[in-house]
C-alpha cells in the first residue's frame, strides 16, 4: 500500500512518498511522477519513508528520468534510505541520477 | 428447505391467523354475552331476594299488626265472656239468696231430710256445735226447706256450679253438693272450722253483695271460686251469708280451653298473679291441680305486673317469639291472656317469600340452563367456524401458495441450470411480478453465462499460451547437467524458479571457443509476457554479440544501444556477463547494474564488488567497462538475482545480503557440490519465506574451477 503526498512550490513540486515501490504500487507512483511533470519542471522524489524499491520501481525512476531530459526539467531523489541507495548503487542508477 | 404441509407454510400461517381472529372474535362475544347474563342473572337474585324479603317483611308486619289487633280482640272477648260468665253466676247467687230470704222467715218445715251421703245432690251440716240450740235447730230446718227450693235451680246449672251453701249467722253451715259424696262421712265427723271466719263471708257480709272471692284450692285441692252473698233478714239483720263455689276447671274447659289458632291458647290468672287456668295447667297424677306464678314463665315478668295492675294490652315476648294479649276480667280482678307463637303469625308471610325465592331458583335455574346451552351453541360454533376456516384457508392459501410454488418449482428448474425455462405467472399481483422478474434474470442470466463463457475461453487461450511462453522460455536456458560432461577443469550449475508465469530472469552459459567460457545472469524489469519477450531478445543479443567479441564490457555496450532503440515501455535489463579462460583462468566481467556476485576464494565466499555499471536499455550510449580477476583451482563464482536476497518472508523481512552470505559460508554448505549448492540456498529461502508467495524469480548460477 503506497501514499503519495503532493506539495507545490514554484516551479518546483514534492512527492512525498510512503510505502514500499514495488510491482503493485508502481503504476501509481508513475502516474504520478508523469502527472507532475505536466506541471512542473522540478520533481522531488522523498524517499524518507520507502523501505525498498523493486526493479519494477527502478523503472519508474527512469521513465521520470527520461522525461525529464525530454523536457529539460529535472528529477532530484531526496532522503533515500540505506536499502534503498544500495540497490540503485548496484544498478548504477546513483551515477546517472541526482541524489541529494 | 420445508417440506409442503408443515407447520411453517404459508397455508398454515394462514391458517392459525384467520382461525386465531375468529375464535377470538368469538369467544370475545360469548365472553361480553356470558358476562351480561351473568350480571342479568345475579341482579335478578338480588332484586328477587330483595322483593322476597321486602314482601315477607311487610306482609310479616301486615300480619303482626292485625294479629295484634286481633289478639287483643280475642282477648277482650274473652275476658267479657269470662266476665259474663261470672256475673251470671253472681246473679245467681243473687237470686239464690233472695230465694232463701223469705224462706229463711218461715217456721214451716217442709221436708224432714237428714243429711245424707248417698251421692247426688246432698245436704251436709257443718260446724254445729250449737245444734242443740232449739232455735238453731229450726233454722237449719228453715235453710233445708231453702235448699228444697234450691234443688232444681243447683240441678240446672249443674255444670258452673260445684257446690252451694249458706253458712248462718248462728254458726251453723250448711252444703249441698253433687259432687263430693265419697268424702262426705269424713268431713262432717269434726268441728273442724267456723265459716264464718272464712272470707267469702266476711267478704259478703263487708260488701253486703255479692263478691268472688279469690281462687283458693279447696279441701281437695281442687282451684276453686266462691261467688258469696249476704243474706238479711226482714229487719235487715244478716242471716247468714249464701255461697256458690265454682271449680275453674270448668270455666278452662268453656272459656280458656277453646284453642287460639294451632300452637296458642289462653290462660286466666288471678289477682296474686297466679295462672288459674291454662291448658298448660293439668291436674297431677296425685289429682291435685297446680297453680303456677305467672311471673315465673320465662319472659312474662313485665305481662304479669302489668296484668296484676289491672291493664289490657299487648306484648311480644321471649324475643319477640311469643305474641301476648291481655284484658282484665273486672268482677274478680283477674286477667286473661292469649299467647300466640309468632311463627305462626307470619307463617303466611314465611310462605310468601319461601314462594318467591322458589321462583327466583326457578329462574335462576332457567338462566343457568340458557348459559349451559349458550356455551354448548359457542362450541357447535367454534367447530362450524374451524370447518369453515380450514376449507376456506384451504381454497384461499391454495390460490396464495400454488403460484408460489410454481415461482419455487421454476427457480429449481432454472437454478439446476436450465436457463430456457420460462416461469408462467398470471396472478396479476406482485407474484407475476416477480415471475417476469425471474423470467428476465434468467435472460440476464443466460447472457451473462455466454459472455463470461467468451472470457473463459479467451482466459483459458491466454492461460494456454502463457504456458507455452513458459515452456518457450524454459527451454531455451541451458537446463542440461553436467552441461559440459567432456570438460574437467570446470563445472557450472544453474537453475530459475520463476515466480509467476514467465518472468523476467535468465542465465545462460556457452562456449564461444574451447578456451572460453561465457557466463550470463541477468534480471529484466516486470513481469509477463512483455519481460519474457524483453528477456528473449536480451538473451539472444548477448548471445550473438559474445559470438565475435572478446570482452564482456564491449558486448553490453553493443547490447545495450541495440535495446535502446524501439524502448518505449521504458524497459530495462540488470545483467552481469563474464568470460573465463579456461587455459589461464582469467576471468573477465562487466556489471550492467546487477548484483554483484560471491567470489570463493581461500575457504570463504566474499562479494566480489566493482563499481557497477548503468542497467541495459536504460540510457542510450552507455559504455561498460570490464574488470579482471584469476580463477584458481577450488575458486567458486556464485552470480545470482536480486530474487534471493528481496525474498520476503511472512513479515515482509528481506532475506538480505548478510543472511546469504552467512548461509554460504557454513561449513557444511561450502563442502557442498555445487548443484547442492544451489539446492541449499533454495531450501533455505523457502524456510526463510515460510510460505509466503514470492514476487520475484529466483535464480542461480555457480561456476566451480576444477
Amino acid at each position: 500500500m503506497m501514499t503519495i503526498q503532493t506539495k507545490q512550490d514554484g516551479a518546483t513540486l514534492t512527492l512525498a512518498i510512503e510505502g514500499r515501490v514495488d510491482t503493485m504500487t508502481s503504476p501509481q507512483l508513475q502516474q504520478a511522477v508523469l502527472q507532475a511533470f505536466q506541471s512542473a519542471g522540478k520533481v522531488v522524489l522523498d524517499f524518507a519513508k520507502v523501505p525498498y524499491i523493486s526493479s519494477a520501481g527502478l523503472r519508474v525512476l527512469l521513465i521520470g528520468q527520461k522525461t525529464a531530459q525530454s523536457k529539460n526539467g529535472s528529477m532530484v531523489l531526496t532522503n533515500v534510505g540505506e536499502t534503498v541507495q544500495n540497490v540503485l548503487d548496484t544498478v548504477g542508477f546513483s551515477s546517472v541520477m541526482t541524489i541529494e | 428447505m420445508k417440506h409442503k404441509g408443515g407447520a411453517s407454510t404459508i397455508r398454515a400461517k394462514i391458517s392459525r391467523i384467520v382461525l386465531g381472529v375468529s375464535m377470538l372474535a368469538l369467544l370475545l362475544s360469548a365472553a361480553v354475552s356470558l358476562i351480561g347474563i351473568q350480571s342479568a342473572k345475579r341482579k335478578m337474585l338480588d332484586s328477587s331476594e330483595a322483593l322476597g324479603s321486602t314482601a315477607a317483611a311487610d306482609s310479616e308486619q301486615a300480619l303482626i299488626a292485625q294479629a295484634k289487633e286481633n289478639l287483643i280482640v280475642q282477648a277482650m272477648e274473652k275476658a267479657d265472656l269470662t266476665e259474663q260468665r261470672l256475673l251470671r253466676i253472681k246473679a245467681q247467687v243473687s237470686l239464690m239468696a233472695a230465694y232463701i230470704a223469705p224462706l229463711y222467715e218461715q217456721t214451716v218445715v217442709i221436708s224432714d231430710s237428714r243429711p245424707q251421703r248417698d251421692g247426688d245432690w246432698v245436704m251436709q251440716y257443718a260446724n254445729v256445735n250449737t245444734l242443740a240450740d232449739e232455735q238453731v235447730q229450726q233454722e237449719i230446718a228453715r235453710t233445708k226447706n231453702a235448699f228444697y227450693v234450691l234443688q232444681p235451680l243447683c240441678r240446672q246449672n249443674e255444670q258452673d256450679i260445684s257446690s252451694v251453701y249458706f253458712a248462718s249467722a248462728s254458726g251453723f253451715m250448711l252444703s249441698y253438693d253433687p259432687k263430693s259424696e265419697d268424702n262426705a262421712a269424713s268431713l262432717f265427723q269434726d268441728d273442724h272450722f267456723d265459716p264464718r271466719d272464712r272470707d267469702w263471708y266476711t267478704n259478703a257480709v263487708e260488701t253486703g253483695e255479692a263478691v268472688f272471692t279469690k281462687t283458693y284450692l279447696d279441701v281437695f285441692s281442687r282451684l276453686m271460686v266462691t261467688c258469696s252473698t249476704p243474706v238479711y233478714a226482714a229487719d235487715g239483720s244478716v242471716e247468714g251469708v249464701f255461697g256458690m263455689d265454682i271449680l275453674i276447671e270448668d270455666i278452662n274447659a268453656s272459656i280458656v280451653g277453646s284453642s287460639v289458632g294451632e300452637n296458642g291458647y289462653a290462660f286466666l290468672f288471678n289477682n296474686d298473679g297466679e295462672v288459674i287456668s291454662s291448658p298448660k295447667l293439668t291436674i297431677g297424677s296425685d289429682g291435685k291441680y297446680h297453680t303456677t306464678l305467672l311471673r315465673d314463665e320465662p319472659g312474662f315478668a313485665q305481662i304479669a305486673d302489668a296484668m296484676v295492675a289491672g291493664e289490657s294490652g299487648f306484648h311480644e315476648t321471649v324475643g319477640e317469639e311469643l305474641f301476648v294479649a291481655y284484658a282484665r276480667v273486672r268482677s274478680t280482678h283477674w286477667g286473661l291472656g292469649i299467647v300466640l307463637p309468632r311463627d305462626e303469625v307470619v307463617a303466611p308471610a314465611v310462605a310468601t317469600r319461601d314462594h318467591i325465592i322458589s321462583q327466583t331458583n326457578k329462574a335462576t335455574d332457567e338462566i343457568s340452563s340458557m348459559i349451559a346451552m349458550m356455551l354448548l351453541l359457542v362450541a357447535v360454533a367454534i367447530v362450524v367456524i374451524i370447518v369453515i376456516v380450514t376449507l376456506t384457508t384451504e381454497v384461499l392459501s391454495r390460490r396464495i401458495t400454488e403460484p408460489i410454488l410454481t415461482l419455487t418449482d421454476g427457480a429449481k428448474i432454472i437454478g439446476s441450470g436450465d436457463l430456457d425455462y420460462t416461469v408462467s405467472m398470471h396472478t396479476g399481483d406482485e407474484l407475476e411480478l416477480l415471475g417476469d422478474t425471474l423470467n428476465h434474470m434468467t435472460v440476464s442470466l443466460k447472457e451473462y453465462m455466454n459472455n463470461l463463457a467468451a472470457i473463459t475461453a479467451d482466459r483459458e487461450r491466454i492461460a494456454a499460451e502463457l504456458g507455452v511462453a513458459t515452456t518457450i522460455q524454459a527451454s531455451m536456458l541451458p537446463c542440461i547437467f553436467p552441461a559440459f560432461p567432456g570438460r574437467k577443469e570446470f563445472n557450472i550449475f544453474a537453475n530459475m524458479h520463476p515466480a509467476k508465469e514467465v518472468g523476467g530472469d535468465f542465465y545462460d552459459f556457452f562456449l564461444t571457443d574451447p578456451d572460453h567460457l561465457w557466463v550470463v545472469i541477468a534480471d529484466v524489469s516486470g513481469k509477463g509476457v512483455p519481460a519474457a519477450l524483453f528477456m528473449v531478445i536480451t538473451k539472444t543479443l548477448l548471445k550473438n554479440y559474445a559470438a565475435f567479441h572478446a570482452r564482456p564490457g564491449e558486448v553490453l555496450t553493443l547490447v545495450n544501444t541495440q535495446l535502446c532503440e524501439n524502448n518505449d515501455a521504458g524497459m530495462f535489463v540488470t545483467a552481469f556477463m563474464g568470460v573465463l579462460e579456461i587455459s589461464t583462468g582469467k576471468f573477465t566481467f562487466s556489471n550492467a547494474g546487477h548484483n554483484a556476485p560471491l567470489l570463493y576464494h581461500g575457504g570463504a565466499y566474499a562479494w566480489l564488488k566493482t563499481t557497477p555499471g548503468f542497467v541495459l536499455a536504460g540510457l542510450d550510449g552507455i559504455t561498460f567497462s570490464d574488470h579482471e580477476i584469476v580463477l584458481s583451482k577450488g575458486d567458486r563464482l556464485f552470480l545470482y538475482t536480486d530474487g534471493v536476497t528481496e525474498a520476503l518472508d511472512p513479515h515482509e523481512e528481506l532475506y538480505g545480503d548478510d543472511r546469504l552470505l552467512h548461509m554460504l559460508n557454513t561449513e557444511a554448505v561450502k563442502k557442498l557440490p555445487i548443484d547442492q549448492t544451489v539446492r541449499a540456498v533454495e531450501e533455505d529461502i523457502r524456510r526463510f519465506a515460510d510460505g509466503a508467495e514470492q514476487a520475484d524469480d529466483i535464480t542461480m548460477l555457480t561456476l566451480e574451477i576444477c
